[in-house]
């Protein structure tokens, strides 16, 4: 009844785990109606083996370890021995080639280890730099800024950042202080104080005092926004830039005194801000509780006791396993 | 085909270098695979040990990679087949099947295959410290298709972790790193490490249990 292609086609799709429950069933009949039809099954089922590889094993290796286990064997090794000549020049080749492009690797990441200067925290962890202009830059927890090393010859005042810090910038009008972030996002300093929050999906300039202007990486060009004191920008997977006040700029950075501000912020928010500052893993067992929200400021040290706190004010539970938090309706 | 022609054959594919030793890949299953089967057949019986190298070269790679859907590690699906292809030789077991070496061979990884990823749900405690499970022919089920649902579900069982657990449980079981490699890589302490690997066992046990593991709990129990 069936043709040999679409008995093919079937049997690819039964390995890919799409065939029904009906196909399956005249699958096993089909099987055992002759020992011809299984094998056309091991067939089909080692061509699909081949064609999906899920990673790739070490043939020579096993049969290596396999002539090695075999004593009966009488000519160990000796197929590995024998190489015809112009083999021979094509493998000293083969390694040249491989030998130049490793160079040319290590040479590469050493030359950028060489130029370029990374501090790091880890979770829980804050730090304090001061770069060799003057400006310094408070990091928070779980984030990462890339400084030139050699700036001083090149007076280049750019540095990467991922994660989130806040920057007190020594002006000077000559050379821009410019913080790249991974989402493409560059901000150009004039003189100030602001933050930058670059996490996950989005990024978030706050400004405390000076002029900081954004420049947004787009096919073919750029975008660019001024911002003023007071002000935070913020961009979203999306890539539109949102301008809008913040409503307490006091709050500037208030993590630095582990102090944490929100202002209608939903427990989805904040449990991902628990689990970048403190690398806990954060749950929400329930859709509603997700979106409650919560305005106030707290502060807090440890995940523990901050975590504990959000819960209290919404009236929800919370419970910890082996660093895992997880937030709950209570019963 | 004269008997001498594939002889020739047989000799310049074993023709003593390595960059031409590439395993022999059909196209499509058509006449070239029943040839390659028939060459690889004759090779056995000619010398056994030249013989194994074509097996490997051929089989090897297909059959971790199916044994690997069962087992859910490399290291585990290359024992296996090992192991397999160790026991076809030495018990020179190419001249006593009835059906070709592909489907033998596949057939007996498949058992292998099901049976320990059985065994493996079945016991229990530690992850570090349990003895290996017995992997042998001990059951077989009573359709081909059994074979299929079985490691699909268990694949299924793997996509419902959470991310990060389920990225810890394959460093684990599929890659074969230790606890402390994969708590230095995730800036994570080995505890959790630990625990999240146990969460994953139970998660998976969890969902396959109902389905799968009737028939392995009565067995052990008579054990």
């Amino acid at each position: 009844m069936h043709d040999k292609d679409t008995i093919k086609e079937l049997l690819l799709n039964y390995f890919k785990g799409s065939a029904s429950v009906i196909q399956k069933k005249w699958i096993d009949d089909w099987v055992n109606e002759s020992s011809a039809n299984e094998e056309v099954f091991y067939t089909y089922l080692e061509e699909w083996e081949r064609k999906n590889p899920q990673y790739l094993t070490d043939t020579e290796q096993a049969l290596l370890t396999f002539r090695n286990k075999s004593e009966s064997d009488p000519s160990p090794g000796n197929i590995l021995l024998l190489a015809p000549k112009p083999q021979k020049w094509r493998s000293f080749k083969l390694f040249l080639v491989a030998s130049v492009t490793l160079f040319g690797l290590l040479f590469l990441g050493t030359f950028e280890r060489l130029t370029v200067k990374t501090y790091r925290t880890g979770y829980g962890e804050m730090a304090t730099v001061t770069l060799y202009d003057g400006t310094v830059v408070y990091l928070n927890a779980n984030s990462q800024l890339k400084t030139p090393r050699f700036a001083f010859l090149s007076n280049s005042r750019e540095v990467e950042l991922s994660g989130e810090a806040s920057f007190n910038v020594t002006h000077d009008p000559i050379n821009k202080f410019i913080v790249q972030t991974m989402n493409g996002l560059d901000v150009v300093v004039h003189g100030t104080e602001f933050t930058v929050y670059n996490r996950r999906h989005s990024t978030e300039v706050h400004l405390k005092s000076g002029k900081v202007e954004l420049i947004k990486h787009i096919p073919y060009g750029q975008e660019s926004v001024v911002m003023k004191p007071g002000e935070k920008v913020r961009m979203e997977d999306d890539g539109i830039l949102q301008k809008e006040k913040v409503k307490a700029p006091e709050e500037f950075a208030s993590w630095k005194q582990y102090r944490y501000v929100f202002d209608q912020t939903s427990l989805a928010d904040i449990a991902s801000l628990i689990s970048d500052n403190y690398g806990v893993e954060v749950e929400i067992s329930g859709d509603s509780i997700g979106k409650l929200t919560l305005s106030g400021s707290f502060r807090s040290e440890d995940a523990e006791e901050f975590a504990d706190a959000v819960a209290q004010v919404l009236g929800i539970a919370m419970e910890i396993e082996e660093k895992r938090f997880r937030f709950m309706e209570l019963d | 085909m004269p008997q001498s022609k594939t002889a020739a054959k047989v000799t310049s594919i074993l023709s003593p270098s390595r960059q031409n030793s590439q395993p022999i890949l059909p196209q499509k299953p058509s006449q070239k695979a029943i040839r390659d089967e028939q060459l690889i057949w004759h090779a056995l019986k000619k010398d056994s040990s030249k013989g194994m190298e074509l097996v490997f070269r051929r089989y090897y790679q297909p059959l971790c990679l199916h044994a690997v859907r069962f087992v859910g590690s490399k290291e585990v699906a290359q024992d296996i087949v090992s192991d397999l292809l160790a026991q076809f030789y030495d018990q020179k077991l190419y001249l006593t099947i009835t059906s070709s070496i592909r489907s033998y061979l596949f057939k007996a990884v498949r058992n292998r295959g099901f049976n320990y990823l059985k065994f493996d749900l079945a016991r229990k405690g530690d992850l570090a410290a349990s003895p290996e499970p017995r992997i042998a022919e001990t059951y077989q089920p009573d359709s081909i298709t059994q074979y299929e649902e079985l490691y699909q579900d268990f694949e299924k069982a793997i996509e419902t972790l959470p991310s990060q657990r389920r990225k810890i449980y394959l460093l684990f079981q599929f890659e074969g790193k230790s606890m402390k490699e994969i708590a230095m890589g995730m800036e994570l302490s080995v505890r959790t490490v630990e625990t999240q690997l146990y969460r994953s066992k139970i998660a998976i046990r969890h969902l396959l249990k109902d389905k799968w593991l009737i028939f392995t709990l009565v067995f052990t129990h008579l054990l």
